[in-house]
Order: C-alpha cells, then structure tokens, then sequence
C-alpha cells in the first residue's frame, strides 16, 4: 500500500510542474469573468448560462488532464525505460497500475476541485446555486467519473500508443455521452441478434453520462435522491477496479 | 511526446476557438461600420465562416427552447414555432399542439422533479419502452427524463442565448423575432424589444415577421397604433405565398384592419376586412365585421 502511495505521489507532483494546469486555470478565470461582466437586455441576475457554459468548460479541462495525464503515465515509464529498475524493486505489477492510475486520479481530482472552486465562486456570485446539496453532489459524481476516466485511459495505455490512448479514450467518453442512450433504445426497441448486441453493449459500456448533473445543476432541478448516489459510488468502484484489474493481466503478459 | 499531446489537444483546439471568435469579432465590425451587406454575399471567407456561424447560431436558439423546458429538450412540444398563430389580433400565451400554455409549469413539477412522477397537466412525461433492471433504474434517477415549463423570473435565463444567437449570425431571423417576442410581449422590456426588432430589420430588411413582430410590440405593449401600423405595412410589403401561409396573411391582415379601423380609416380597413373574407368565406365574425364597417361608411358620408 505504500508503494503505491508513494508511486500516486510522485504522479500527483508531475501536474504540479506541468504548465497545463495554469494555463486552464488562467483560460478559466477569464471565460467565467469574461461571462460575468456580460449583460443581457439590461438583466443583471442572470446565472444559469455562465454555470452552463462554465461548468462545461471546466469539465472539458478536467477530461483533458485526465485522459491525457493517465494515458502517458505506463508508456512514458516503459519508453525511458524506468519501468525496469521499478519492478526490480519489490513493486508488483498491480501496485504499479494501482499507483500510477491513483496518482493519475488525484492529479485530475486536484485540477478539477480548484477549477470547481473558481467555478462555484463565480456561481455564488451570481447567485446561481439554489442547492448546495446538489452542488456537493455535482462535486463527487464528477470525482466519480474522473476515476472511471483514468482506470480506462490506463488500460488503452497498456496496448496502443500514447496519442492512440488518449484519442480512443476521449471518443470512448464523448460516444457514451452522447449515443448511450440510442444503444439502450435500440437494446429495447430492435429484436433478435440487434438487440442481443446492444443490451449487451449497453451493460458492458461505462455509463458516463449517469456522472453529469450539470442539467440538474444549472437548471435548479431536485438533488439526485441517496440510493442513487451509493449505488453509482458502487457502480464506480466495481468498473474502475474491474479495468484495473483488466489493466494488471495485460501488463502481467507484457515481457518486461 | 508530451509536447505533442499538448499540441493535439490544447494548442490546436485553443487556436481553432480563437480563429473562430475572432473571424465572428471581425466580421461583426465589418457588418456593423462598412455596410458589408453586400460584400458579404460574394465573400468565400464570409460564407465559409457563415456556415459554421449558423450553425452555432442555431445550436444557441435551441439552448434558449433548452433552458424553457428546465434543460430538457421535450420532442413533443411545439416551442417557439407556434408563436405567432393567434387570431383575430387577440395576443394570448401560446399554447402547444395539446392545448397547453408554453411556458407555464405545474407547483409541484420542480418539488418532484427527476422522480418520475407525472406532474399534471403542465408536466410531461415521455413514456418509453424501458428495460426494467438496476443499471436503467439508476438511469432513471440520475437522469432527466421530463420537461418542465419555466415560470415568472426563470423564464429571463433564455435571455442570452437569445442573444448569442442573433450574435453569430446576424442573418438568423427566427432568433430575432422569437427575442422580440419574449422581451417585448412576456417580459414587458418594451425598449429592448424594439431595439433587438429594429436591429433585425436592419440586418434582414426583407424578413416580413421581424416587422409583423415589431408591430405586435408597438400595438399591444406600447398602445401606439400608429407605429403599429407603419410596421405591419412593411411586413405586408415582404409577405409572399412563398414565405408565408394563408393562416399568417389574415393574421397579418387582421393587425392592419383592426389598426385602421382604430385610426379611424374605416374605408381601408373594410378593404382589408374584405380580402380576408375572400379568403375565409366561412367566418361569419369578419362578414358581421364588414357589414357593421359598411353601415359605418354609409353613416359617415351622410
């Protein structure tokens, strides 16, 4: 375990040298300030189209630390060769995901809570959030789905190419999002061998839009109710440690 | 290899949004001061970049019918389409293809929103066929599956997206009359309807319904039938067969007569009166109508 404390650690200090944080911080703080100082028709308490915009944004950013953070973590080990001397130490090649994917999720987790922060800022300024329960809950579900995110940009790590990894796991988030819910019609509206297909899709697929609660955010809508909170903390933690798992057979029959 | 990354994925797309906001930036100046009317008609930039302006435009006009539903997109009401059908000049709340107002919502629709519950009259929810297992059942507490209407001072947020719209693309008519609509007529900022009408007019003078609009503003909002008037003729001017349905044109026509008819005309609204019951000759309001003018007329040049 303490490998892999030490092992996320040092992935975790990585985002701190790395410029493209600041440079989403700073793209951050002038779109939302820039969204702020916008009047609309001499309405001045106007919100939700800055918790909108802002909120979509900050995400985006979130997705490109992580996917792109996680995916080079393994191949860059393996192409400095550093991998080498890593598993001659009594590092197992389960602490090494483990660790490099924890690490991955803390540095995420970290750009993603100060772009919140500056975010919820601006939003209690503008008097935009009615529900700090919701807000709270908008918070983990994202925490939520960055892990996700980072087990599956590992994985693709371990058999493509770094780019390779980054870019089939940006098309694996952003076509879940958007096309989940025609595979589930599909699933239930074709017959035979279709709709064997995509109900077996739709279950097997990680269902990342289950994370998004701006809609509920921006738009006021009632906090998601508790079952439904544990059981996507559950649902979380069983597909982020199944690809992990995944992760450490692949790297298990890499000859290393 | 990391330096390569940060092209792909942060460079590259950061430059692209720059290209983009700057070239709407630039033409927007170049629209505004140097009468690009014209030029922008013949201009492969303008036109390359048009089409994606449009589309962005669009994609803003659909986030204003977004927001008017509580961030859902209903596939079943009519939204903005069906302003503009009243009849016989009497401005009321549109209503949907069921009847019901746009833009209201049901007391208890936000309380139980997201439960699946059904929520009244005012509040829909789409029955589809569903999967019945933990996985769709935690889908349907986490996700939105119903629509609601906005009420009083939420109603303002679709404000931007108005205003966004007309932004890009200037040549966006629909978002122009849909804004004049909701500032002048719902939310009462009479000034700003205007203003946002007579700037779609100057940016599509040849758009019968920004005139049509304007002079709703004017005749029901700020009483001024004159100004009414002047702007439903221009919008009579541009109406066609080909822009327009019968059901617009008496519409249209009713504005005019009854805006004579107030002004005192008698004779030029009969005549408006008669051409709408050429086309409706089973109205007996616009034969009683044109009897009652007749008799008026009559009673005048005695």
């Amino acid at each position: 375990m303490y490998s892999v404390y030490i092992i996320a650690v040092n992935t975790l200090k990585a985002l701190v040298r790395k410029k493209d944080l600041y440079v989403f911080i700073f793209m951050l703080l002038i779109l939302m300030g820039a969204l702020a100082s916008q009047q609309f028709y001499n309405q001045s308490q106007l919100s939700r189209y800055i918790m909108d915009i802002g909120y979509y944004c900050l995400w985006l950013f979130t997705v490109i630390i992580a996917v792109t953070f996680s995916a080079k973590q393994i191949p860059a080990e393996m192409e400095s060769k550093t991998v080498y001397p890593l598993l001659a130490k009594p590092v197992s090649r389960f602490t090494l995901i483990a660790g490099r994917y924890l690490g991955s999720f803390l540095a995420a987790s970290a750009a993603f809570t100060l772009f919140y922060l500056i975010y919820g800022i601006f939003s209690h300024l503008k008097g935009g959030i009615t529900s700090p329960v919701l807000f709270f809950q908008t918070y983990l579900f994202s925490l939520l789905s960055v892990s996700l995110l980072c087990a599956l940009s590992v994985l693709c790590s371990l058999f493509m190419t770094l780019s390779g990894a980054a870019t089939i796991t940006f098309i694996a988030y952003f076509g879940v999002m958007w096309f989940s819910e025609g595979v589930r019609d599909m699933a239930v509206a074709g017959k035979g061998f279709i709709s064997y297909i995509s109900l077996g899709a739709y279950y097997m697929l990680p269902h990342f839009e289950f994370y998004d609660l701006r809609i509920r955010l921006v738009h006021g809508w009632a906090p998601v109710p508790a079952w439904a909170v544990w059981h996507l903390i559950a649902y979380t933690v069983i597909y982020t440690w199944a690809l992990l798992y995944l992760s450490y057979l692949i790297l298990k029959r890499k000859y290393l | 290899m990391r330096r390569s990354l940060i092209k792909y994925y942060i460079i590259f797309p950061a430059v692209l949004l720059a290209v983009f906001f700057l070239s709407v930036g630039m033409d927007n100046y170049r629209h505004e001061y140097r009468a690009y009317h014209v030029l922008a008609d013949s201009d492969f930039i303008y036109n390359m970049v048009g089409e994606i302006r449009s589309i962005f435009s669009d994609y803003a006009f659909i986030r204003a019918d977004e927001y008017l539903h509580g961030g859902v997109l209903p596939d079943d009401a009519e939204l903005f389409h069906s302003i503009g059908e009243e009849d016989n000049g009497q401005y009321d709340y549109k209503v949907n293809e069921r009847g019901e107002k746009i833009s209201s919502v049901h007391a208890d629709a936000r309380d139980d929103a997201g439960s699946g519950h059904e929520h009244g009259e005012h509040h829909h929810h789409h029955k589809k066929k569903s999967l019945n297992d933990p996985l769709t059942r935690l889908a349907s507490a986490v996700l939105i599956g119903d629509h609601i209407h906005l009420k009083g001072k939420e109603e303002l947020e679709i404000l931007p997206w108005f205003e966004y719209a007309v932004d890009l693309n200037p040549k966006n008519e629909r978002a122009y009359t849909i804004a004049g609509y909701w500032l002048g007529i719902r939310f009462d900022e009479v000034t700003e309807a205007v203003n946002i009408l007579n700037r779609g007019i100057r940016d599509n003078p040849s758009n019968w319904q920004i005139y049509d609009q304007l002079g709703r503003v004017y005749y029901h909002k700020k009483n001024d039938i004159r100004m009414a008037l002047k702007a439903f003729l221009s919008a009579e001017r541009n109406i066609d067969m080909d822009n327009s349905d019968k059901f617009q044109r008496r519409q249209l026509r009713t504005y005019i007569a009854v805006s004579y008819e107030k002004m005192g005309f008698y004779d030029k609204s009969l005549r408006y009166y008669e051409e709408i019951y050429k086309e409706f000759p089973d109205r007996p309001l616009i034969k009683d109508k044109i009897e009652a003018l007749k008799l008026r007329n009559a009673s005048d040049g005695l």
